[in-house]
């Protein structure tokens, strides 16, 4: 339980930047997987799901390819925790409401968080910070291999891997990854991005799941489809098709500049100038204007703030993570009023730093 | 159209029956005469037509099924309608037909065509090969790229070669 409590009190240890790309902040590849001959999670009982997660984490817990990791129940988890694995995407929203005999195995650099007893037996993620999809992929395949050595999996040759819900069957995966595409959205131009996207397949939504509007410009595209695609040409299509994306970002970056740079330098500059002042400050709010900051580092408008800082921030203004940092349950009122404070320390007031119109 | 599965007829096959039998399920396919003559009630949709209607697969016309539950887990059609979600691996068998056009109309494939478990063995990773195979050669010959066809066709061919060979082995 106290490896558990180590990785949720420091940073995430993947949303730092990776490559040389800050647009793209992270990418997953998730695998869904249920064993032959037990019902699927939401059909088994407390009992049967009990018996499954003892049988199952101890195999978990011997695979060579994950490395050090911890093994928990959600049960044993308090809910604010609960949360914090949420918002850092290792756990799902409904994961954190699931009871006996869901669980989560957590490789301790977090780049392998393995759901048991979710939609599915066992939902296998990979993360990576930047674009890692292939490597996300390689780790999570070696997993899976031995797993599957250890215990029979639900399989059909013509269906491939069976899964709870039709959507999943065949491979079982989904690749994805976050990208951060202010860019684009300041053109107004994300949705013929997004209506492209939907033609090939793939699905955009904003950070803050399904059906939520882009919060902080941040936008992730996976792949749906699971049948009739190998794993590697789904992992291949979708590095293709996000580095067009980035491609996109970069170039509307730069028509900005030329053409509209007083619209940059007001939206960085009221980032700014919000961040470092506001005393109340809601979780949208915070994050729309880190997001902002981010562009304005990115582009090179500001130069003493660090985009590990702001990357930090954006997990740390999260609900959960308030509340974990500041060790109680707060109210949402109490939140924006604790959020500030914490942007300000990090962000730096006008009268301890530099004034912002010196920034910029 | 799909043959009458008794002996000597040549009906189509309207009645599709899935059986719960000793070890597992057993599918028949009949025409309405020889069902009759098993004693099922064709004139009597079983409950799945108000289903296969929802999911758009009504156009079997006197499509019955005698079995509405997962022999294996418990999970019957109304409980699998609602939620959208299977019970166990036995109900993709159990339900196959109510799941067809869902599976299709959501990936446009029938065939998966990634990772084979190992313990599946050799023939399930040459069904998946010739699987991958024979979807590149249909791009090739739709792109019109006649030698790469020529060299997929001559995969295909061996790969066959192989399968039987382990089946006769």
């Amino acid at each position: 339980m106290s490896e558990i409590q180590d990785i949720l009190t420091r940073p995430s240890a993947w949303i730092s930047r990776g490559g040389d790309s800050s647009i793209v902040i992270s990418s997953r590849v998730r695998l869904a997987r249920n064993f032959y001959a037990h019902k699927f999670p939401g059909w088994a009982s407390e009992e049967e799901s009990a018996a499954l997660w003892s049988d199952v984490s101890s195999i978990l817990a011997e695979l060579s390819s994950i490395g050090d990791c911890v093994s928990v129940q959600m049960t044993d988890i308090e809910p604010v925790d609960r949360l914090v694995l949420s918002e850092r995407n290792l756990i799902s929203r409904e994961h954190t409401e699931r009871g006996v005999g869901a669980g989560i195995v957590l490789a301790l650099d977090e780049r392998v968080a393995i759901m048991v007893n979710e939609e599915d037996h066992l939902r296998l993620q990979g993360l990576r910070p930047g674009l890692g999809l292939i490597e996300a992929w390689e780790q999570i395949d070696a997993i899976d291999s031995e797993i599957e050595k250890a215990k029979k999996y639900a399989y059909d040759m013509r269906l491939g891997y069976l899964t709870s819900c039709p959507s999943n069957v065949g491979t079982g995966m989904r690749p994805s990854v976050m990208l951060h595409l202010p860019g684009l959205a300041l053109l107004n131009e994300m949705k013929p991005v997004v209506n492209a996207l939907g033609k090939l397949g793939l699905a955009v939504r904003g950070l803050g799941g399904e059906g939520s509007e882009a919060m902080g410009h941040m936008y992730q595209v996976s792949h749906q489809i699971t049948l009739g695609n190998s794993e590697t040409d789904m992992v291949r299509k979708l590095e293709k098709i996000v580095a067009k994306i980035v491609g996109d970002e970069e170039n509307a970056r730069k028509r900005l500049m030329q053409k509209k740079p007083e619209v940059v330098h007001d939206h960085v500059g009221r980032a700014l100038g919000i961040l470092s002042n506001a005393h109340i400050l809601a979780s949208k709010e915070a994050l729309d204007h880190l997001s902002g900051l981010r562009l304005g580092v990115d582009l090179g408008l500001i130069r003493d703030i660090h985009s590990e800082t702001i990357d930090d921030l954006v997990l740390r203004t999260r609900p959960a993570h308030l509340q974990k940092e500041a060790g109680r349950l707060l109210k949402t009122r109490e939140r924006d009023i604790e959020r500030a404070k914490l942007v300000r320390r990090l962000i730096g007031t006008p009268a301890e730093n530099n004034s912002p119109d010196q920034r910029i | 159209m799909k043959q009458c599965d008794s002996d000597g007829c040549e009906n189509e096959a309207t009645v599709h029956l899935t059986k719960v039998v000793e070890d597992g399920i057993k599918k028949e396919h009949l025409c309405k005469v020889c069902a009759s003559k098993q004693g099922v009630d064709t004139d009597q949709p079983a409950d799945m037509s108000e289903f296969l209607s929802q999911v758009g697969a009504a156009s079997g016309g006197g499509t019955s099924s005698l079995v509405s539950t997962c022999p294996s887990c418990g999970m019957d059609r109304p409980r699998l309608k609602k939620s959208m979600r299977l019970g166990c691996g036995l109900c993709y068998e159990v339900f196959s037909e109510d799941l067809e056009t869902v599976i299709q109309s959501m990936h446009h494939s029938e065939q998966h065509v990634g990772k084979v478990p190992s313990s599946e063995g050799k023939q399930a990773q040459y069904t998946r090969e010739l699987a991958i195979l024979q979807e590149a050669l249909g791009t090739a010959v739709l792109q019109e790229q006649f030698e790469e066809a020529a060299t997929l066709r001559d995969k295909i061919k061996t790969l066959k070669a192989h399968m039987e060979a382990e089946v006769d082995a």
